[in-house]
């Protein structure tokens, strides 16, 4: 965009120094005086009474200062939506991995130590694994009997369904009359997908410090996302006030991906801390992490299109099950929001979707990168090819026929805006070469390109605040509470606070992360929310100091505020632009007031500190049909803060003998509405690319009767170098649909880049050799067996 | 990890007093890539651990004319994989090396330390069978000789007493027109552990075309690295065709014995065996003809 | 269960970790990369699998890469270790540290030290290593964030400016 000096070019981000120095500091890497370490004792069982824990013989070792059981934690359950969650398990295990007691010691080694010694004794109860038998009316098991009686949160709203005691949560979506719909179409088309449970494996696992104050606050230093959420719900753990609870995560976080949005060692530490009067440090193990540090929700999904024989999709039923795992966490949240996937892309007159929170005994779940578009774009992107297939159709022709255009009412009645998705479609086709068959083929390797398109909302309500301090050093401080979980928000926040003051980002310095200092960000981090409205705070916490800035410039220089502008430190007039004076002078020296030295400050105010609050609202809707209604639709009410777009198109070659795929090209365009910091756009392409490939193809966190079977990077196995194609063969194109409210028309782009991978990796599968594999990942095995099928029929 | 007693001998007699002290209540530690992570998960728990790195005489390798090479237990695999004697005397030897695990380890992880683990998956194991290689093991009471062949004895379990050590490997030289391929497959491709390896060592007759011996070793589907002795069978003496081949390949999977695991089904693993074992038998009869 | 003396001693241990001499009593099971962390202050040295999968502990001994949470710390007694901390001189960053920044390689930066470390332990192995032998030689350095396209970037940048550097 013309007219930017800063926004728009790829900046050097602002923690590579340190970070290829060794010098950047992650809360794994501090240590407090008198630091305790924390172990946490887990069931063996995916469901069972506790019936004994004697504790005696780990608290006789010497080096052992705490141990707690679930007799320690408070009665009361929590939960980000169902509360439904006890620190420590009280009375009832529910998964493999369930925390039962947990020990503080001078070192882990003790604290391991001392975990051998717990004796507790269990009665097994039966447990349930299959997300649809445990979804049936008379379920063998039930996981929580207490559900009708549990404390139910805000948001989203509850919906139990009575006669279904393993469902949490009920999403419906009724838009026009979809047997109407199936009536009137040529053909109707339907399949049932899979996706499977996958760990985030960031890599710094979960880790947090706990210091209990001796006035009852609480101080937890953190590697996580979402700092505000995670004081709310320690508040409501241990029934403290805001004030109370301090959560700092002022230093780096090594990944999260959604999985540090939840808490998993802060109460935990945090009662080891009160009962220790010491800081307690809780980390968790690589193994820990796979089973009970949250994994992405398995989906089950039914889908059932109706088209035209044109191609014109006419009606779309889908049913979704989502397994919660023992606990909901923010499963009800990604319930709620998965059907987004399907209204953001297509024209669909008449619509149905139900999506079903469903308990189970395997590991809880938690948000993962997507949030649930993924795993329902699984489905409707391979269901797309499978439509064209069976209409003789080209896939993208069949796409481009149901795009979604700029205004157009989408299938929640939102009017649409802001929607790059057909540029991004062309651009992939275009630059895979789409049509054209490529020829270099050898032995039992099999040539094959697919494509698909992907999108992702930005959750709203989000609320961000932002402080901008202005000194006599000519610094512009930004304080803001984004979480640097290894994306890069500070580059680009800073970008834009140095935009809005016509000066380097070395002229910025960005302070993030303590509830105590930095201003309020609802959720943090998460649903690629950060830029937009942390962004469109820090603007407005710009203009709120410049205007303070040019008010005191404008008595001295005689000349109306409205008048001045500033560039490079310097506020000038406008209209006489060699009239002016730099923010440095705007400050007066205390010592020609007082003798003595000390810092300068405006006399009218000490600093500037501008302000700025930014709030992304959503429209209300129908909770039974999710319909916006038309007269707020019509002034511009929305369902989410924006939608992200991206297209990826893939080129693999197949093994026809063992079922290998490799990928050989990547194309993916997305659009981001404004590419603020365009290197650090691809950064996020290129790993959702990555984190796609690997989910399509081998990520899987495998369960026997509810344990974890590949608790490591041994066996769980993500990308390596390897396996992705030649970075000549990663091609990444930024579109820009700008957003009217996204910071100089920008949106996020953290998660979008991860919808559309698998879809496109089975599409290509299927276009070289035939075989449709719809349950993820698409395993070697998988496709072997398919080819064997196919052969025998 | 731990706790337990670290003792660092620097000289073989010193190790095997400790180990004969210990006996089964120590591990000893070479380069520890495997041992250190079995510790951490508890797998094992030994009271004491005897950490041979220090023992510097153990850490060669050299040719003897008569009885071809021999490689101290403390060889690095990463020395295996860059030795340009290696290279060109025992070509097959760098070729599984390059296969062992990443640089990082390769550079850590010693030769004895991978027999004596015996894993299924002990990337080592098959090729050096297939060179009929033996394992010296010395205790205080003297030395044996074992042929590796008969070393293993299933997932974890090998010959080896609790009071011995592996000094040696020793690998005869093969014969003229010889040559060995190991190929493993993996569920990735990349940094992992074998879900089938295959190592196949093929001699030619000087004279005519015929395949005067041929080995073939299953590393991974068996509970211990085995010769399938009855592919190996009808393919030596004879001339080789693809069919030969085909047929081979098939006779070595239905020798071998995979388990379902999550790596895969033991279908679809003796499925690859066959596909493995038929690629590892066409490179090698393609290199040793064109050595000819 | 006690050792021999029915305590464990700690052991005494001299380690040289870049250019500097250090005596530290460590337990025995103590891993390289938790002694460097933990004891000596190195938390450039990142743990994350802690199997010997990843990469991120990645350091150098005598030059030669190798994976310091599954050794145990007196294996690595009279060599030269090199962290991350190491790396550039008081004025220069590494080629590598340069290219990292230069070509967007870091995003959360846990694998970056190993990455970086790793990188070096290849090219001064092989000056002229190719895409495809930089690619195998990372295999074992595993990064959640990037891609790996950018990290390959880097590093065939890196190997053009250290061929430059090294024939002055």
């Amino acid at each position: 965009m013309a007219g930017h000096s800063v926004v728009g070019k790829s900046i050097i981000r602002l923690d590579a120094l340190d970070k290829v120095t060794g010098k950047a500091k992650y809360c794994e890497d501090l240590k407090l005086p008198g630091m305790l370490y924390g172990k946490v004792l887990r069931s063996p069982y995916p469901h069972a009474h506790i019936t004994s824990i004697d504790t005696s013989r780990a608290e006789n070792i010497s080096g052992v200062r705490a141990v707690i059981t679930g007799r320690d934690v408070p009665e009361k359950r929590y939960g980000p939506s169902v509360f439904d969650q006890h620190t420590l398990a009280r009375r009832v295990v529910r998964y493999v991995g369930d925390p039962v007691a947990a020990v503080a010691a001078d070192s882990v080694e003790v604290a391991e130590r001392a975990l051998g010694l717990l004796k507790v004794e269990y009665e097994k109860l039966p447990a349930i694994f299959d997300i649809e038998e445990a979804w049936e009316k008379n379920p063998p098991v039930i996981v929580h009997r207490d559900l009708p009686k549990y404390e139910l949160g805000k948001f989203p709203p509850p919906r139990l369904v009575p006669d279904r005691p393993n469902v949490c949560y009920l999403r419906t979506l009724r838009h026009g009359d979809v047997e109407r719909g199936f009536k009137e179409a040529d053909l109707i088309v339907e399949n049932t997908f899979s996706t499977t449970r996958l760990q985030h494996c960031p890599f710094e696992p979960h880790v947090s410090i706990a210091q209990a104050e001796s006035d009852g606050s609480l101080t937890i230093w953190a590697g996580r996302q979402s700092i505000f959420l995670a004081r709310q719900y320690l508040c409501k753990i241990f029934n403290l006030l805001p004030s109370q609870v301090r959560v700092i995560a002022s230093h780096y976080v090594g990944g999260a991906f959604g999985c540090k949005v939840t808490l998993y060692t802060e109460p935990i530490a945090a009662m080891l801390s009160m009962k220790t009067g010491r800081p307690v440090k809780l980390t968790f193990t690589r193994e820990e992490m796979f089973s009970s540090g949250g994994t992405r929700i398995p989906f089950v999904i039914r889908i059932r299109d109706g088209v035209k024989k044109n191609g014109t999709l006419v009606a779309r039923d889908m049913e979704m099950l989502l397994g919660m795992g023992a606990y909901a966490g923010s499963g009800p949240l990604i319930t709620r929001n998965c059907i987004y996937a399907t209204v953001a892309t297509y024209r669909i007159p008449d619509a149905k979707i139900d999506a079903y929170a469903v308990y189970t005994n395997e590991p809880p779940v938690t948000s993962f990168r997507g949030f649930g578009s993924t795993q329902v774009l699984w489905a409707v992107e391979s269901q797309m090819d499978v439509i064209a297939e069976e209409l003789d159709m080209d896939a993208v022709e069949l796409r481009r026929r149901n795009l979604l255009e700029e205004g157009d009412t989408n299938i929640t009645g939102e009017i649409v805006h802001s929607i790059g998705v057909r540029e991004c479609l062309d651009k992939v086709a275009d630059s895979l070469e789409w049509g054209r068959r490529s020829k270099k083929e050898v032995g039992p390797w099999k040539r094959g390109k697919g494509l698909a398109l992907g999108n992702k909302y930005s959750m709203a309500p989000t609320g961000a605040l932002a402080i901008v301090k202005v000194r006599g050093d000519g610094i512009i401080e930004v304080h803001e509470s984004a979480d640097e979980i290894g994306q890069g928000c500070n580059t680009v926040l800073a970008q834009i606070a140095a935009e809005e003051f016509g000066v380097s980002v070395d002229e910025v310095k960005m302070v993030w992360g303590d509830t105590a200092f930095t201003p309020y960000f609802s959720r943090g981090s998460t649903s690629q929310r950060t830029t937009f409205n942390v962004g469109n705070a820090i603007r407005l916490a710009c203009q709120d100091a410049k205007r303070q800035i040019f008010e005191i410039a404008a008595e001295r220089l005689h000349e109306p505020p409205q008048d001045m502008d500033i560039k490079d430190g310097t506020i000038y007039v406008r209209s006489n632009p060699s009239q002016g004076m730099s923010i440095t002078e705007l400050f007066t020296s205390e010592r020609t007031l007082l003798p003595g030295e000390f810092g300068d400050f405006v006399e009218k105010s000490a600093e500037i500190l501008g302000k700025g609050v930014w709030v992304t609202r959503p429209a209300p809707s129908d909770p039974e049909t999710a319909q916006i209604p038309e007269n707020v639709a019509r002034m511009g009410g929305r369902l989410a803060g924006f939608f992200g777009y991206g297209v990826q198109g893939v080129e693999v070659l197949v093994n026809t003998e063992t079922g290998e795929v490799t990928i050989e090209k990547v194309v993916a365009a997305s659009d981001v509405g404004y590419p603020l910091n365009p290197k650090m756009c691809e950064q996020q392409i290129e790993g959702g690319v990555a984190m796609g490939i690997g989910s399509a193809l081998w990520e899987e966190v495998a369960l026997d009767q509810g344990k974890v079977l590949n608790p490591n990077f041994g066996n769980y196995k993500m990308v390596t170098s390897m396996n992705m194609p030649k970075t000549d063969n990663v091609k990444v194109f930024l579109i820009s649909a700008p957003h009217k409210e996204g910071p100089y028309g920008a949106k996020g782009t953290g998660e979008t880049q991860m919808t559309p991978t698998a879809p496109a990796v089975a599409n290509a599968i299927y276009n070289a050799v035939g075989v449709r594999i719809k349950d993820l990942p698409i395993t070697r095995e998988r496709v072997f067996r398919a080819l064997r099928e196919k052969a025998g029929e | 990890m731990g706790p337990f007693e670290y003792f660092e001998p620097e000289t073989v007699e010193e190790a095997l007093s400790l180990l004969r002290k210990y006996s089964d209540t120590a591990k000893v530690c070479a380069g520890g890539t495997d041992l250190v992570v079995r510790m951490r998960k508890h797998l094992v728990n030994p009271q004491f651990v005897i950490g041979i790195a220090g023992i510097r005489e153990l850490d060669y390798f050299r040719f003897e004319d008569d009885e071809g090479l021999r490689v101290g237990c403390l060889t690095n695999i990463r020395t295996i994989e860059r030795s340009p004697q290696l290279q060109e005397r025992y070509t097959m030897l760098p070729q599984v090396a390059r296969q062992f695990g990443s640089i990082a380890i390769r550079n850590v992880a010693t030769i004895g330390g991978n027999l004596c683990n015996a894993l299924p998956s002990a990337d080592m194991a098959p090729m050096l069978i297939a060179l009929s290689a033996k394992a010296k093991l010395v205790s205080i009471d003297g030395e044996r000789i074992v042929p590796l062949e008969d070393f293993f004895t299933g997932p974890g379990k090998t010959v080896l007493r609790a009071d011995e050590l592996l000094v040696e490997v020793r690998v005869p030289t093969p014969p003229p027109h010889t040559s060995g391929v190991y190929q493993k497959y993996t569920t990735r491709g990349g940094e992992e552990l074998a879900v089938v390896g295959v190592a196949t060592l093929v001699t030619w007759g000087s004279k005519d075309e015929r395949c005067t011996d041929v080995r073939i070793v299953l590393g991974t589907v068996v509970p211990a690295p085995m010769r399938a002795k009855e592919a190996e069978a009808i393919l030596k003496g004879k001339r080789i065709d693809d069919e030969l081949i085909e047929k081979a390949a098939q006779i070595a999977a239905d020798e071998s014995r995979p388990r379902d695991s999550i790596r895969g089904s033991a279908d679809y693993r003796r499925e690859m065996v066959r596909i493995i074992t038929r690629d590892v038998l066409r490179q090698a009869f393609e290199r040793t003809q064109s050595a000819r | 269960m006690p050792g021999e003396k029915g305590i464990y001693m700690k052991q005494r241990l001299e380690l040289k970790v870049n250019g500097q001499t250090y005596e530290v009593l460590v337990d025995p099971w103590q891993s390289l990369a938790d002694v460097l962390r933990e004891e000596l202050g190195y938390t450039g040295v990142k743990v994350s699998c802690n199997s010997g999968n990843c990469g991120s502990c990645t350091v150098l001994l005598d030059g030669k890469a190798v994976k310091s949470c599954i050794m145990l710390a007196p294996l690595a007694k009279g060599k030269e270790i090199l962290t991350i901390e190491g790396l550039a001189t008081e004025s220069n960053l590494h080629p590598l540290q340069e290219a990292f920044i230069e070509h967007f390689a870091v995003q959360c930066g846990y694998c970056t030290p190993g990455m970086i470390l790793m990188a070096k332990a290849l090219l001064d192995e092989n000056p002229n290593a190719t895409e495809d032998e930089i690619r195998e030689g990372l295999v074992g350095n595993l990064c959640r964030c990037t891609g790996y396209v950018k990290i390959v970037e880097a590093i065939m940048a890196a190997k053009e400016k250290m061929k430059v550097t090294s024939s002055r």
